[in-house]
């Protein structure tokens, strides 16, 4: 893969609600990449505009729910020109049986969340050690 | 307009957001709409703000001028949690490089444009030039 091309631009996917809504405004699914380690699955999730005192992580059975909190500008901003919306952030995942919940750890730096789902002892690969007779 | 082509109120609300906003870009005519990184621009009288949504940019390589009532912001995003042997289940992330020209609706002050980058959003503050600010006339 290569570095260096041109990013393009994504629309925000905005959610529709569902039932009533407990805050103001609109809220997006942001964009995540999950990716397996041998120790671990990590999970990288963009949520510009929520420092890490916004930021919930809610661990139910089998599913992580993440919430992001954004705060808008400044009111003595008025708006002119307009190409996105500020909105929270909502995803849910399932996660699987090789995740050890109990070890669940995350990280924001610069709108950029990382969430570590450490594998469970019996899910890591092992290299079994071929003993000989002698 | 029939009534029952709206729902409900809040799906109203939505919708005549969604339509200001489009209005609002129509207007304006800005011809670079649809470049990365999306940007927003609001005004407080004395200065333009500039705010783009950029998760995970290394500041350093972030590079931001301005001239006239032009504002040009170039930039990189890369990857840096990769390690070079993991495999992917989801990858929706963007990585690249980026380079995006703002018009201004007036001409800014290039000494007096600040910059910050906090939570993965950048907010350029471009104060206007003072034949700008000359430009409005008060009433007493």
């Amino acid at each position: 893969m290569t570095d260096k091309q041109e990013l393009q631009l994504r629309e925000k996917k905005e959610l529709k609600q569902e039932g009533e809504a407990t805050r103001e405004g609109p809220h997006f699914r942001p964009e995540v990449d999950i990716f397996e380690r041998e120790d671990a699955l990590v999970m990288v999730a963009d949520v510009p505009g929520s420092s890490n005192e916004q930021i919930e992580l809610d661990l139910q059975d089998n599913s992580l729910n993440l919430t992001a909190t954004v705060s808008g500008v400044d009111a003595k901003w008025k708006p002119v020109y307009l190409e996105y919306e500020i909105g929270h952030y909502i995803r849910q995942f399932r996660i699987g049986q090789i995740v050890d919940m109990a070890k669940i750890s995350a990280q924001v730096k610069d709108g950029v969340l990382v969430v570590t789902l450490p594998k469970i002892e019996k899910a890591m690969p092992r290299k079994i050690e071929v003993k000989s007779e002698q | 307009m029939p009534y029952r082509y709206w729902g409900d109120p809040i799906t109203m609300l939505n919708e005549l957001r969604k339509r200001q906003l489009q209005s609002m870009r129509e207007a304006e005519g800005h011809e670079f709409a649809g470049v990365y990184p999306a940007v927003n621009i609001y005004d407080d009288g004395d200065a333009f703000m500039v705010r783009a949504e950029l998760p995970g940019i290394d500041k350093a390589k972030l590079d931001i001028t301005t001239k006239g009532n032009r504002l040009s912001i170039r930039g990189e995003r890369s990857c840096s949690q990769l390690a070079a042997d993991v495999a992917f289940h989801r990858r929706e992330r963007d990585m690249g490089t980026f380079h995006r020209v703002v018009s201004l609706p007036e001409h800014v002050d290039a000494s007096k444009t600040t910059a910050t980058y906090k939570n993965g959003i950048l907010e350029i503050v471009c104060p206007r030039t003072e034949a700008a600010k000359a430009h409005r006339v008060e009433i007493a």
